[in-house]
């Protein structure tokens, strides 16, 4: 081709008129017209230069913002973001002041795409939230694709994050500087609202079908009076979609696991969850969780999910806040917050100083165990070799140290009544045992042993426990009261289950009120009681003991249910912390007060890859090895122990409607002795109730409740206790 | 930040006033004017440089001050009609000042830190296979062939105006104005890219 330089300016002259003439015509007709060009020259360099793809050079912008839209003025730049960049605007009939946002120009939607984008946009617009930026609308014009919405006076929540960082000096509590009313609390506090407020706003869209998939916090507004909005609702969506494709845009910071992975996984509204996760660890450690110089290095850490956990990090932060914020940002789908409500609930009961739901996360779900879950035995071993990281974080709370004898502290006013059982000695011993709490603070002094601490409100309808107390060299400290709660908030180690009737095939059954333990009986709780009183130890613990660390074996083996015990072994244990073991009719009417309707925890119309629980999650029933004796298969036993069971409460959806969890899944428990006065019906001889991870779908479909007679010990049976009400107290004379 | 700074209501006349006061020789006007315009530019200079590395923190601030200065001393001989004539002498200036400053570029590496963000700017521009002289000797031959589209590259270039905007400015029909843009990008990528002759 000729040199476009080498031309005469007559030539260059023409080949521009013809290149302008010929401006979007198709090869054929380009050749047509150009047959009437007598000028060799400029023929060629215009056939050459017409038929070029797009100019290797980008003379054109990223993003275009026009001075006007038919609808809107254009006014200053107010932000700009890797999607592109926000100016206020003016709607010109409405005089409205609006934010509009103008999308990067590779963002362009194809007209399809436009289509359903707008139709989603349509329904996020009718998501109203007072913590949802509102969008007005979605549009294009010359070529420009733009957002308006809510123009919100204030700045993203990315911005506090990086002027705390900067101006924070060590040692020192973080200050976000939120404006006005959020100002005055403590930090905690503060990230706390925030979190709730955000995790609200994505429970209302999320009822409404709509996820957001791009929650970070430069997409979370702090308006002027301190109040969090989240912005971009129904538009992160298809665009995190547009952008994934080239990599250009976007953080990658808080996108959840799935979110990274190449192969595209169904993703769904607890992808936002997690992201509102990572964002509330952001927030309190003023640090990434997943952090690395290339993109594809933080997707490969978040894909191997190793965060350091929160309080290495910030080790002032609250145990049960950690605790929500770690959950929410579990790898496994399953094992994170089912809904955002259940995030926010959670997050509430923190603020409110309760005990959240979500326990710690454990050695186990940090390893490499919860990814080779369906992989075998194998990857166990694999698993366990690697991570050994310390976790000592998790150490129980020690009580602080005094001399003055064990101080109660009760979060309310209302006078409480404590209960003090010594374990490990004479059952209700009198000198501790029974001691009524008012406003002025209880001392008890405390040989070294084993206690369980109940308290029960002056109304008797709040109660909560403290299950297991070792007293080992201290004389004394601060014990919190746990805050008693009425039945249904259930934030106590045992649940009170109301009188009531039990539905089933023969009849209406009437229930006494009861409690019953909200968690299957653990390791460590059983623990104490062998140490306590030399009962014989689970045979599954010697293999724990090998296959772990003492490390690992005191900071998660110790939380998961205790299993290879057998039902004498149960009752003696019960018998021991002042409990019992609960009868049939009991354990299912905390189940499920209509057995007809719904047999079991899960509503039977729930589809069953909803159903969260570790029931199922083998892909073979626990392999009974032929020909070998019987060491190996209690090796092999305990090996399948430690990889399925999970830590007791680990699945909030495995919740009855009592509070009482894991009935369905994790461990299988047993039962009271058969009571001759509970009416009759196949379950006089059912011993064993629920299912367990070792337990398939269809088999607990079939039985629909409790399985049948079951003698022997396994690494999938553990129990739970109940025990009766106290009497009310005016039947109660000291 | 989204802050409600220096706010100009888009549909306000008071933007042309000044203009035209400053033009008649007003100093107040003028200083005025540096604010109104300031946030704008250094916002399109800012944006310019978004697709650098993470982790540098670019600052537009000298870049917007160079262009605000010019500007201004242009503004008696330049016919200001609206905004967007106002933002195209801007674009006008921006190409003096970063063609000044790309070709004295050593020497001033080397004596002036602070002309950082200059630097990182170029770098931008040439990132997006933009060689700021070789750019302008380009539109200096092209200028021959369409002076108002020499325009329509500054404005398009350097102050990343919407195209219809350009249009405008330029007083030509979108369709007219989008044939000739195109035409004139094709001829001038071509020479870019074709070597040295």
């Amino acid at each position: 081709m000729t040199s476009i330089r080498s031309l005469r300016t007559a030539e260059r002259l023409a080949v521009y008129r013809w290149l302008a003439d010929l401006e979007g015509k198709g090869p054929e007709e380009i050749a047509a017209a150009l047959a009437a060009e007598t000028d060799e020259v400029v023929r060629s360099t215009v056939l050459e230069l017409s038929t070029r793809p797009e100019p290797s050079i980008q003379f054109d912008p990223l993003v275009e913002v026009p001075l006007r839209l038919s609808d809107y003025d254009i006014g200053e730049q107010i932000g700009t973001g890797a999607m592109g960049v926000v100016h206020r605007a003016r709607h010109r009939s409405t005089r409205r002041e609006v934010a509009i946002k103008f999308l990067q120009s590779h963002l362009r939607l194809t007209p399809r795409e436009q289509a359903r984008f707008r139709a989603e946009a349509t329904q996020a617009f009718s998501l109203r939230h007072p913590n949802i930026v509102h969008t007005h609308s979605v549009g294009e014009e010359f070529g420009v694709s733009y957002i308006a919405m809510d123009l919100i006076d204030g700045a993203p929540l990315s911005d506090f994050i990086q002027a705390a960082a900067k101006e924070r000096r060590p040692g020192e509590p973080i200050d976000l500087g939120l404006p006005s009313q959020s100002a005055n609390g403590e930090h905690q506090t503060v990230v706390t609202s925030i979190l709730i407020a955000i995790a609200d706003a994505l429970d209302s869209a999320h009822a409404a079908k709509i996820v957001h998939l791009d929650v970070k916090p430069s997409n979370i507004l702090i308006d002027r009076s301190g109040r969090p909005l989240l912005s971009d609702f129904g538009i992160a969506h298809d665009l995190t979609r547009a952008t994934t494709l080239d990599l250009p845009a976007g953080t990658p910071y808080y996108m959840s696991p799935e979110q990274t992975r190449a192969r595209r996984i169904k993703i769904d509204h607890r992808a936002d969850i997690y992201s509102l996760g990572v964002v509330g660890y952001e927030l309190l450690t003023l640090t990434k969780p997943f952090d690395g110089s290339t993109k594809i290095a933080v997707f490969d850490a978040i894909q191997r999910g190793e965060a350091r956990p929160l309080r290495s990090v910030e080790p002032s932060v609250d145990a049960g806040l950690a605790a929500v914020i770690e959950k929410a940002m579990r790898r496994d789908l399953d094992l994170r917050y089912a809904t955002a409500r259940e995030f926010a609930e959670d997050l509430r009961r923190v603020q409110r100083g309760m005990e959240p739901l979500a326990r710690p996360v454990t050695w186990f779900q940090r390893s490499a165990i919860e990814v080779s879950r369906r992989r075998g035995w194998i990857a166990i071993a694999l698993g366990l070799a690697l991570t050994a990281s310390s976790t000592l974080w998790l150490e129980r709370e020690r009580v602080a140290h005094s001399r003055t004898g064990f101080r109660f502290t009760s979060p309310s006013e209302s006078s409480v009544e404590v209960f003090v059982t010594r374990l490990d000695g004479t059952p209700g011993d009198p000198s501790v045992a029974r001691q009524s709490f008012g406003s002025a603070p209880l001392v008890v002094a405390l040989d070294d042993g084993c206690y369980r601490f109940e308290f029960v409100s002056e109304d008797r309808r709040r109660t909560s426990e403290i299950p297991v107390f070792e007293v080992a060299g201290i004389r004394g400290g601060e014990i919190d009261i746990p805050r008693p709660t009425a039945p249904e908030q259930v934030e106590s180690r045992m649940v009170v289950v109301p009188s009531g009737e039990l539905v089933n095939y023969l009849g209406r059954l009437p229930i006494d009120a009861f409690m019953i333990d909200r968690f299957e009986v653990t390791n460590r709780e059983y623990r104490a009681f062998v140490r306590a009183t030399g009962w014989r130890e689970p045979a599954l613990w010697s293999w724990a003991t090998q296959f772990l660390s003492p490390e690992q074996f005191e900071s998660c083996f110790l939380d998961l249910p205790v299993t290879d015990v057998s039902r004498e072994d149960a009752a003696a244990y019960a018998e021991w912390c002042g409990k019992r073991l609960p009868t049939m009719t009991e354990w299912l009417y905390a189940g499920g007060r209509n057995l007809i309707e719904s047999p079991f925890v899960f509503p039977p119309d729930m589809p069953q890859h909803e159903r969260r629980s570790n029931v199922d999650v083998v892909d073979a029933i626990r392999v009974l090895l032929p020909n070998v004796d019987a060491e190996l298969q209690s090796a092999a036993d305990a090996r399948f122990y430690l990889e399925f069971a999970r830590p007791v409460g680990s699945y909030s959806a495995d919740r009855s409607w009592s509070g009482v969890f894991d009935m369905q899944g994790n461990v299988q428990e047993w039962l009271a002795a058969p009571d001759l006065r509970e009416p009759a019906f196949a379950l006089r001889e059912a011993i064993v109730a629920g299912g367990s991870f070792a337990t398939r779908w269809r088999m607990l479909e079939e039985i629909g409740r409790p399985g049948p007679a079951h003698e022997t010990r396994g690494p999938s049976t553990g129990f739970r206790c109940a025990k009766s009400l106290p009497a009310p107290r005016s039947d109660r004379a000291p | 930040m989204r802050e409600a700074s220096s706010t100009r209501d888009p549909q306000d006349d008071s933007l042309r006033d000044l203009l035209e006061r400053a033009r008649g020789g007003s100093e107040h006007a003028r200083a005025e004017l540096v604010g109104k315009l300031y946030p704008e530019i250094h916002a399109r200079a800012g944006w310019m440089m978004q697709r650098q590395p993470p982790g540098h923190t670019l600052q537009a601030t000298d870049l917007a001050n160079e262009v605000c200065i010019k500007v201004l001393a242009s503004s008696r001989q330049v016919s200001w009609l609206d905004h967007a004539h106002a933002l195209a002498v801007a674009c006008t200036a921006m190409r003096h000042v970063l063609l000044d400053y790309a070709r004295n570029r050593s020497r001033q590496k080397r004596s002036h830190g602070k002309r950082l963000s200059i630097d990182s700017l170029l770098l931008a521009y040439e990132d997006r296979g933009i060689d700021i002289v070789e750019l302008d000797d380009a539109l200096q031959r092209f200028a021959e062939v369409d002076p108002e589209i020499v325009r329509a590259f500054e404005m398009r270039v350097f102050g990343g105006m919407a195209l219809e905007d350009i249009a405008k400015v330029l007083n030509m029909p979108y369709r007219q104005f989008q044939s000739r843009w195109n035409a004139a990008k094709r001829m001038v990528d071509a020479e870019l890219t074709e070597g040295a002759p």
